[in-house]
């Protein structure tokens, strides 16, 4: 009866312990399915965001001073004052709080400026002739 | 207890453990496909409207002449085009709302949630009278939306000028938290 009763309890641990290891199997599967299929559509809009950040601010009209582009020709002629303070103006208002920039400026290739921080971040170019030198404006956005 | 009376105490145990878990698997994976549907439901709905906020902005009823830009000029025009033809529009957008905004320069804090119709167009101060145009709203049930955005360039063509805009759209397929 003895020996009967704990064959039982044993039996019953052992039933148990694969209980116990179907429900943790079944956790598992269910956590890392979700994981799996959680996809995101924040990168393409990082993406985008990053394109027109650059986009509409080069098109900006900036009351009595032009616009971006007649700023970064001037910055090329070693004036980088205006389009600095530009810069800082127009990106603290159009960017959303915590996001961070890098803004740089090349002639023919070489950079000429260069304003702002940020690391790791999506990339947008826009290239423009002007005075038969060819210019471009990278943007970079993080955060 | 008898060895036989043990052996069908055992069995009848079995079976009910092995019925309990059937039971938890099958309710919990019902719970867990209706959640993961829903959350699916959600993640199209905002692919769906991310797929709109690059479209819309080249869309032709909105877009400037070369299509770096939207025009300004062409909000009130198609809000009454989409009043005669809203069942077309409809198909494109779905439920969804459509709003743009002026960014940059600022406003004043007081004309930022101002709706621009033709009241404030035919004013001497547009457009510094209002900042925002709903171009296309469709929220039958009243849900609640989820909202996303990108910055675009306005034009405005009687001013020949270029502002910094926001595009915003909020699709209301799914109510996310």
């Amino acid at each position: 009866m003895t020996q009967l009763g704990s064959k039982g309890q044993s039996e019953i641990v052992g039933l148990m312990v694969i209980v116990v290891i179907l429900i943790l199997m079944g956790m598992f599967y269910l956590g890392f399915s979700n994981i799996a299929d959680s996809k995101s559509s924040v990168g393409e809009r990082r993406g985008l965001e990053a394109e027109n950040a650059l986009k509409s601010v080069m098109q900006l009209d900036l009351e009595g001073l032009g616009n971006i582009e007649g700023l970064v020709v001037e910055c090329g002629n070693g004036n980088c004052s205006g389009l600095e303070s530009t810069l800082i103006e127009v990106y603290s208002v159009v960017l959303r709080p915590g996001e961070s920039y890098k803004f740089s400026a090349y002639i023919d290739g070489v950079e000429i400026y260069e304003y702002g921080a940020c690391n790791l971040g999506l990339v947008s170019s826009y290239p423009f002739p002007k005075n038969g030198l060819f210019y471009e404006v990278k943007f970079k956005l993080c955060g | 207890m008898k060895k036989g009376q043990v052996h069908v105490t055992e069995t009848i145990l079995v079976v009910f453990i092995v019925l309990i878990i059937l039971i938890i698997g099958v309710v919990g994976y019902y719970r867990f496909s209706f959640e993961k549907n829903k959350s699916l439901e959600g993640e199209l709905s905002e692919r769906a409207a991310t797929i709109m906020l690059a479209k819309a902005v080249n869309l032709d009823e909105l877009a400037c002449g070369d299509g770096d830009c939207v025009d300004a000029g062409k909000f009130l025009p198609f809000r009454r085009v989409l009043g005669e033809d809203l069942g077309r529009f409809r198909s494109i957008f779905g439920r969804k709302k459509i709003v743009f905004r002026q960014i940059y320069p600022v406003l004043d804090g007081s004309v930022l949630e101002v709706e621009c119709d033709t009241a404030n167009y035919i004013q001497m101060d547009y457009p510094n009278n209002c900042g925002k145009w709903t171009v296309y709203e469709f929220n039958p049930d009243n849900e609640y939306g989820s909202k996303i955005s990108t910055i675009v360039s306005l034009y405005y063509p009687e001013f020949d000028r270029y502002v910094v805009g926001r595009l915003e759209i909020d699709h209301y397929d799914t109510i996310r938290k």
